[in-house]
């Protein structure tokens, strides 16, 4: 039983960690792609007065799409949002974006709300970039001491 | 291209229009024959099929309104400012709706109105009728292009006669198989060909173009050996006359009349030119979507 309870807290701790790490990422990942969406949408609304459903059409992300945010941001924004590791301020923004947009009778007005958001999400990006490795290695480093300190208890 | 014909209530409206009203409509017997959905914030909205009017079961609530108003607009106002500047925008697939709202003027300069204010929707049903300008296109081959060249047609009625639809018609049989007539369409609203492309014709779409600025560039960019043009106004025609090309244009314009046509400043004078051999009155027969042509001979027009 106890051999069990140990393997147990070893395989967490280490899981843990390593999703931990996976997660951060993602994260990062989800923001930086989140951000080049923006620019789309800033340069073709700006140059072309081109509709979202087209703009998200011709989008292609991998990351956004296997997270379930693609496919449903411009409908559904809070279902959409709901699917990301987004940070809750640069969530909050991509909803009020999508808010702002409904009302948005001009390119003007649409490409001034984007903006907002896309230097949220750039500085978000930067961040979230530098500190990455950091906190790779702290959610790794969580995971490998909860496995020594398993080992310890077992010795 | 897609044969729009009398076709069952489109299922691109799905999800936009509120359930119950798109089973409703999807279910009467009229919707083949659909011409235009008038619609009201918290008013009676109608269904007009074959001249005919038929009052729509419920009204709307303003929320209902609004979004119906933004799915219309595809959650992207912005992309049609300058159309609804002009009290328009357009829904893919050719559908044109027309807005009414408390104008913004700023400057003297009418903005496009503050969605919350669209007080109601004329949502416009394009129809393709294949064959329908047959009679046209015989009298252009025989008249225009024969003993007038560099004479077109104007095709003149009020608003709903099936203008458009004509005019569509008119350049798909002579831009296609057996006449292929090089043409150049400026279609501005993107009502004649709204899939932006011609396969099978020999036509040149200048899709969103301004009509003035549109005919412009295909005089002088394109080559074309026909024109045609959808709801020429008098600021056009005027510029129209101003570039000159020695060909044929055919196009539509709102007029009750050939002598009301005759006393329009542009139009008028596009007459008086005799940029065109005939003028062709237009009006609804009793069949509902069938046409009957007045021809108006040139010396009826100018006198």
């Amino acid at each position: 039983m106890k051999l069990l309870g140990l393997l147990f807290l070893t395989l967490a701790g280490v899981g843990g960690g390593i999703l931990a790490a996976r997660n951060a990422e993602k994260a990062t990942a989800q923001t930086e792609e989140t951000v080049r969406l923006l620019q789309l949408l800033l340069e073709r609304i700006e140059t072309y007065r081109e509709p979202l459903p087209e703009i998200f059409a011709s989008f292609s992300s991998p990351v956004l799409t296997a997270c379930g945010f693609l496919p449903a941001y411009p409908t559904a924004p809070e279902t959409a949002l709901r699917r990301t590791l987004l940070s809750r301020e640069l969530s909050e923004s991509l909803l009020e974006l999508s808010l702002s947009l409904d009302g948005c009778r001009s390119a003007d007005c649409a490409a001034a709300a984007i903006r907002r958001t896309l230097r949220q999400g750039e500085e978000e990006a930067k961040k979230l970039r530098e500190t990455l490795p950091a906190r790779r290695k702290t959610a790794l480093t969580l995971g490998v001491s909860g496995w020594l300190l398993a080992l310890l208890l077992l010795w | 291209m897609s044969e729009w014909g009398r076709a069952p209530f489109p299922a691109a409206f799905r999800g936009i229009f509120p359930d119950r009203l798109y089973a409703w409509l999807e279910r009467c017997p009229a919707i083949g024959a659909a011409e235009e959905l008038h619609l009201q914030r918290k008013g009676l909205s109608t269904l007009t099929a074959a001249g005919e009017t038929l009052l729509l079961p419920e009204l709307f609530e303003s929320a209902e309104f609004d979004r119906l108003l933004l799915g219309l607009l595809r959650g992207s106002p912005y992309a049609q400012e300058d159309r609804l500047r002009q009290g328009y925008f357009l829904f893919p697939g050719g559908y044109r709706v027309g807005v009414c709202g408390g104008a913004v003027t700023r400057e003297e300069r009418i903005g496009a109105p503050e969605l919350s204010s669209v007080s109601s929707l004329c949502l416009r049903i394009p129809h393709r009728h294949p064959g329908i300008a047959a009679p046209l296109v015989h009298l252009f081959l025989q008249t225009g292009r024969g003993s007038l060249p560099g004479r077109g047609m104007l095709l003149y009625g009020p608003p709903g006669v099936g203008k458009t639809t004509l005019l569509r018609d008119l350049c798909e049989q002579l831009s296609g198989e057996p006449h292929y007539f090089r043409s150049a369409v400026i279609d501005d609203r993107g009502e004649l060909f709204p899939e932006k492309e011609s396969p099978g014709l020999n036509a040149d779409i200048y899709a969103a173009w301004p009509k003035g600025d549109g005919l412009e560039a295909a005089i002088r960019t394109a080559a074309p050996r026909l024109l045609l043009c959808d709801e020429l106004s008098d600021r056009e025609a005027l510029r129209l006359l101003e570039i000159g090309s020695g060909l044929p244009l055919i196009a539509t314009a709102h007029a009750g009349s050939a002598e009301e046509l005759r006393h329009r400043p542009g139009l008028g004078r596009l007459l008086d030119a005799g940029r065109f051999f005939c003028a062709i009155g237009l009006h609804r027969g009793s069949g509902g979507l069938g046409f009957c042509y007045r021809e108006t001979a040139p010396a009826e027009v100018y006198a």
